[in-house]
């Protein structure tokens, strides 16, 4: 691990596990946000610097742990990783807010897009803190007034998500909010809405990563940024 | 509540620059107007007053009792004229209430959201319920802005883990909501978030849940009201608080 005054660059290689940093001893008046850069031994020079995952400091563990996992939910063999309960304690909400208003109040983001539903849950806040206009991205039938429609695939079967036309402009620098990334679906299918209508994706941001299933290589050149990463 | 938590909260929130307004604004807001919905109708005929215990600090003309300072006609202006109407939605003969574009307008968003958080930051509420799908949006800046927690009321099958189901009628057949065991205890006081109340069928049922897990609902709070559907006679004593009706 390479440190240097008051940022923290570090650089690790993926075997089949990641070994977790320890939370460092800089203190909370002087922590800028600090994200480290995950690189893959087996991905191509392309893929590197695609995934930010935020260090492990006291907000992040507070977050971390108030997220609880359910077992075979919806389904038998799916671990869920169900956010409510970090809705519940509202000073791991407010942190998790503040790590994303941190990262991208400075990078001109004009649109915040959230996923239904609950990318609405955490798209609005970052919205309103950062200045941004937020823009539901929904299940079909849901927005009145002229759409524009993309189909994605399931384990089984296809789905459809839409935007409003009209919502967002060309040129407009976006970020796609949702809580969690899974297969990358969901997420693939909204950069390709947003892209559709000529907006700039700066980055896909989700409270908590599945990494084993790999979403990040279903989101083409855009980066994702990541609260906690998860088995 | 820490308070200065809630400063670096609200500090946060920057004025959009002009260009972003104008162009958004100037060519994706084109609402169909209804009177009922102009800036210059009354918006608050039928509210409920608040509570002897927080006078309103300023007063104006009309429902002085709801309107908690000068600007506030102001923004609610800038809230009716960015919400557009659909008519036909989502069949024929129903006039739909879009806030999408209010969304748009990130101004007369956090002008929503002020309007909200004023009139409950000094009311010790300790749960913000909200309806899927759209008081998912209105719901946790609240929460976030008053230091509540956010509680999430759900479509079946949507929430993991044990739940409470409450189920409600329909103009045609009935639906339910959900929310979670253990979220909200008893004694907390809760405010339940939608962003429109039609029939009030979705609040009510809302209202059962929260009250069967002995929780207080000190009020409901969405953003327009269609008063037509009587809705707020469906929510009994449980007070009812619009911007827009």
């Amino acid at each position: 691990m390479y440190a240097r005054t008051g940022f923290i660059t570090a650089v690790y290689k993926i075997n089949r596990s990641l070994t977790r940093l320890k939370p460092t001893s800089i203190s909370p008046s002087t922590r800028p946000l600090i994200w480290k850069h995950l690189y893959s031994t087996a991905a191509s020079n392309s893929d590197v610097n695609r995934v930010h995952v935020a260090v492990n400091d006291d907000r992040v563990s507070r977050i971390s742990s108030s997220i609880r996992v359910i077992q075979d939910f919806p389904k038998p063999g799916i671990m869920f990783h169900d956010i409510t309960t970090m809705l519940l304690d509202p000073v791991a909400f407010k942190h998790t807010i503040d790590l994303f208003v941190e990262r991208y109040k400075e990078k001109n983001i004009s649109v915040v897009a959230g996923i239904e539903a609950r990318g609405f849950i955490f798209g609005p806040p970052i919205a309103l803190a950062i200045g941004a206009k937020f823009v539901p991205m929904r299940k079909p039938n849901k927005l009145p007034g002229a759409v524009i429609s993309e189909e994605y695939s399931l384990e089984y079967g296809t789905d459809i998500m839409e935007m409003h036309v009209g919502a967002v402009q060309a040129g407009e620098r976006a970020l796609i909010i949702d809580d969690l990334i899974a297969t990358g679906g969901t997420l693939a299918a909204a950069i390709k809405l947003l892209e559709r209508v000529g907006a700039n994706i700066v980055e896909c941001a989700c409270a908590v990563e599945l990494r084993d299933l790999k979403g990040q290589d279903r989101l083409g050149d855009k980066p994702l940024f990541v609260l906690v990463s998860s088995t | 509540m820490n308070m200065n938590t809630l400063k670096t909260f609200n500090s946060n929130v920057i004025f959009p620059k002009p260009h972003i307004l104008f162009s958004h604004t100037a060519n994706f807001i084109n609402p169909l107007k209804l009177p009922s919905l102009t800036p210059s109708t009354p918006t608050c005929q039928k509210l409920q007053p608040i509570s002897a215990s927080t006078p309103p600090p300023t007063t104006t003309r009309h429902c002085s009792s709801h309107m908690a300072a000068p600007t506030s006609d102001d923004r609610i202006a800038r809230i009716t004229s960015a919400i557009r109407v659909i008519p036909d939605f989502p069949k024929p003969g129903i006039l739909f209430q879009d806030i999408t574009t209010l969304l748009l307008d990130p101004v007369a968003f956090k002008d929503t959201i002020d309007l909200f958080v004023e009139r409950y930051k000094d009311k010790n509420i300790s749960v913000v319920a909200g309806v899927e799908a759209r008081g998912f949006i209105f719901g946790p800046p609240i929460a976030l802005a008053i230091g509540a927690k956010f509680v999430p009321m759900r479509k079946p099958n949507k929430l993991p883990g044990p739940v409470i189901s409450e189920e409600y009628s329909l103009e045609y057949g009935t639906d339910k909501i959900e929310m979670h065991v253990g979220a909200v205890e008893a004694g907390d006081r809760a405010l339940v978030i939608d962003d429109l109340i039609a029939t009030g069928g979705t609040l009510c049922a809302a209202i059962s849940l929260l009250e069967r897990v002995g929780a207080q609902v000190v009020e409901c709070a969405c953003v327009i009201e269609l008063p037509e559907l009587k809705g707020r006679d469906r929510l009994g004593d449980k007070p009812l608080f619009v911007l827009i009706s």
